[in-house]
């Protein structure tokens, strides 16, 4: 394989490891952020009236 | 119970998912859009899809892998979006970009660069994330649906082809082209960037 296109092989593995493994993205997010009280709260209003067909 | 087991039970209870998986798809979302009100939204709606996909989740993998691959559709979309409107912040397209690798004679037009990354920590690289998931954007429709359809879902090449009713030579070329868009797009705005 030529220099350029192993290149562009090692490229198209990088492009794949950032694009499928959670595990991989997890570990760069800030685990002292979650969802606000309020984002929550309309999280699971949500869930349940979805899940009850309430409006 | 183990744990995939107990997962899959997780997904069957759709009470349970903002407490199990709310905060972690929400630090995905936010480390992708940095606003935290449009994270929330996006949160909302890998939900509401899921739900709706819920028949769909077979326990292959993780609840928690299946919901982040639906999340980060949602997030493409949502940057697919923002950067149709007028005043986003640009990005090289690529239709700017030359449209073939190689000249007539077979070779390299514009040479790959060598990338400084280690694909076992690409975590550490926020900003060539940050560029991938705009530059995945950029693609057109189809071309983004395939490869995150095979990358980001793993999804067998015939799983592809039924799910965008194509044929399996016409999956190869659609995954090259995206591949090769995607890295002539990095190279134009992320390493010209300085990495």
């Amino acid at each position: 394989m030529c220099k350029y296109c192993s290149r562009c092989r090692d490229q198209f593995e990088i492009i794949r490891a950032g694009s499928c493994h959670e595990e991989l993205h997890g570990k760069e997010l800030d685990d002292s952020r979650g969802l606000s009280n309020d984002g929550r709260e309309r999280l699971k209003k949500f869930f349940k009236n979805h899940l009850t067909g309430a409006p | 119970m183990s744990a995939r087991k107990s997962d899959a039970a997780n997904i069957d209870n759709p009470e349970t998912w903002v407490d199990e998986y709310g905060d972690f798809l929400y630090r995905f979302a936010l480390s992708r859009i940095k606003d935290p009100s449009i994270a929330e939204d996006l949160v909302q709606e890998t939900f509401l899809a899921a739900l709706r996909a819920r028949e769909n989740f077979k326990g292959r993998s993780a609840g928690r892998t299946w919901l982040i691959a639906i999340l980060k559709h949602k997030i493409v979309d949502y940057i697919r979006k923002k950067i149709r409107e007028p005043s986003s912040d640009n990005i090289e397209t690529l239709s700017d970009l030359a449209d073939s690798d190689f000249n007539d004679h077979g070779e390299w037009q514009i040479r790959p660069f060598k990338w400084a990354i280690n694909p076992g920590k690409i975590y550490e690289q926020k900003e060539f994330l940050d560029v991938l998931y705009r530059c995945l954007a950029e693609l057109p429709e189809r071309l983004a649906k395939a490869f995150m359809l095979r990358e980001m879902d793993g999804l067998s090449t015939e799983e592809v082809c039924k799910v965008l009713d194509i044929t399996a030579t016409n999956s190869w070329v659609m995954l090259y082209r995206a591949r090769m868009s995607l890295r002539r797009c990095l190279e134009s705005n992320w390493l010209s960037a300085g990495q």
